[in-house]
């Protein structure tokens, strides 16, 4: 899906991991095999920590909130533009879908 | 696949006039084959050019082998053929990846012999996983060079021979997924015209070696590994080290360590069967960087750009396989999106 075509998301949108993708943890993160892109992606330890509390059940404002608890020194509002920066660029490469898709 | 034949002798019961005529020329014209064992690969010449076939020998008479081996196996067929019209030569090729290929120069067929071996390889050959890499040995290191045409591989290759390291391979990185030990593919080193004058300014003595043309490198010289050390061919490799080089031919060589996940992408996006192994290709090759030291290296002095690595493989010889350096991650930062990196496969 380009992003043009994406669909917009915001602070309240929940957004879910897909199920039928392989993990493969590596030392900084993780690969990903999506089976039906035939495809693999790469996510840092962050991008990794981000996916996988889309579980259906976290908004982007509280993942956003359970890193700015975890790291010190970050703006709230920084890590609310960054995680839906990520969420978005998940969403546009498939690995992450809408909780109503779900 | 399918395997080629072609008549070595004349049969001529049962056969159409044309074809025992055939037969005949291909009978009076002795037809000679020549084999060689490329690691996990048998290979088979077979030519009525006795020119093309000392092309051939001369830079694979290290693999040669007497003709029986198990295992994958490719041939490639080169005719040469006079036109009775016009009396220009032509060499007609033909494997089992491509039907019939043909060229006029002499010094175009090897180059395409070994192309059809390659292709036919990177198609056919079952058991490993296959990166386009080179991949070296020195004492218990394996490393491997992944990288495409016009990164350096081929030349830093030359020179780390000379170094002492000893050579799988120029081309492929041949992973057995069940152990995560490299085959190697000791295939001559085709070397550029614009790499002559470094390697011989290392030492590597390219005068004497016969010259080729390649359409796409121009005149080259193919140099078998043992041209540059009589010792320098290695057997199965254990990878402890993976380089991804960088040419830049005025810059100050510089090598810094990569995480093993951002390795392994770029590892998979060098893979020539990713479509046919899927999920274990990505399985294997995390493994493969796992027991890793990854590296981005910017190739500038051949020599300084050397030393960098063998200062490095010094490092990892040092660490227990299995158990390479972690890579420390930097203070977290959300830069995710910056670092989901893809790669797609062609089907």
């Amino acid at each position: 899906m380009s992003a043009l075509t994406a669909p917009t998301i915001h602070v309240d949108t929940r957004l879910c991991c897909r199920q039928d993708l392989r993990l493969r943890p590596i030392d900084d993160g993780a690969l990903l095999y999506d089976p039906v892109r035939d495809s693999v992606h790469y996510l840092n330890a962050t991008a990794l920590c981000v996916w996988q509390q889309c579980n259906g059940a976290h908004s982007i404002a509280m993942i956003s909130q359970k890193l700015h608890d975890e790291f010190d020194g970050i703006e709230l509002d920084t890590i609310e533009a960054d995680v839906t920066a990520t969420c978005t660029q998940l969403l546009n490469d498939a690995l992450l879908i809408h909780e109503a898709a779900a | 696949m399918t395997s080629l034949s072609l008549p070595i002798t004349a049969d001529t019961t049962g056969r159409a006039p044309n074809e025992q005529a055939k037969a005949r020329r291909e009978a009076d014209s002795g037809w000679l084959q020549f084999d060689a064992q490329l690691g996990p690969v048998a290979v088979r010449l077979m030519t009525n050019c006795t020119r093309v076939y000392a092309d051939y020998a001369t830079v694979n008479h290290d693999v040669q082998t007497t003709g029986e081996s198990a295992g994958f196996r490719t041939t490639v067929v080169v005719e040469k053929r006079r036109s009775w019209r016009s009396g220009i030569v032509h060499y007609h090729i033909k494997s089992e990846v491509e039907e019939r290929f043909t060229v006029r120069k002499r010094a175009r067929v090897v180059p395409h012999i070994d192309g059809m071996i390659n292709l036919s390889v990177a198609r056919h050959l079952p058991d490993f996983v296959q990166l386009h890499a080179a991949v070296l040995q020195r004492s218990d290191v394996g490393l491997v060079i992944p990288g495409g045409p016009g990164f350096g591989k081929t030349t830093l290759t030359a020179a780390l021979i000379k170094r002492g390291w000893n050579y799988a391979s120029d081309e492929f990185a041949l992973i057995d997924p069940r152990t995560v030990e490299l085959a190697p593919f000791p295939k001559s080193l085709s070397i550029k015209p614009g790499s002559v004058e470094l390697l011989e300014r290392e030492g590597i003595e390219l005068t004497t070696l016969p010259r080729f043309h390649r359409v796409d490198k121009g005149a080259i010289r193919c140099l078998p590994a043992t041209h540059i050390r009589r010792d320098a061919l290695a057997d199965r490799v254990t990878p402890r080290m993976i380089v991804f080089p960088n040419l830049e031919s005025t810059a100050e060589p510089t090598i810094r360590e990569i995480p093993r996940g951002l390795a392994a992408m770029h590892c998979l996006r060098r893979c020539f069967n990713f479509a046919r192994w899927g999920p274990a290709a990505m399985e294997t090759v995390a493994q493969l960087c796992e027991q890793c030291s990854c590296y981005e290296l910017t190739t500038g002095n051949l020599a300084k750009t050397c030393e960098l690595i063998d200062t490095s493989a010094d490092e990892a010889a040092r660490e227990p396989i299995g158990n390479a350096k972690q890579t420390t991650l930097a203070t977290p930062q959300i830069d995710a999106a910056r670092n989901s990196t893809e790669i797609v496969t062609a089907h």
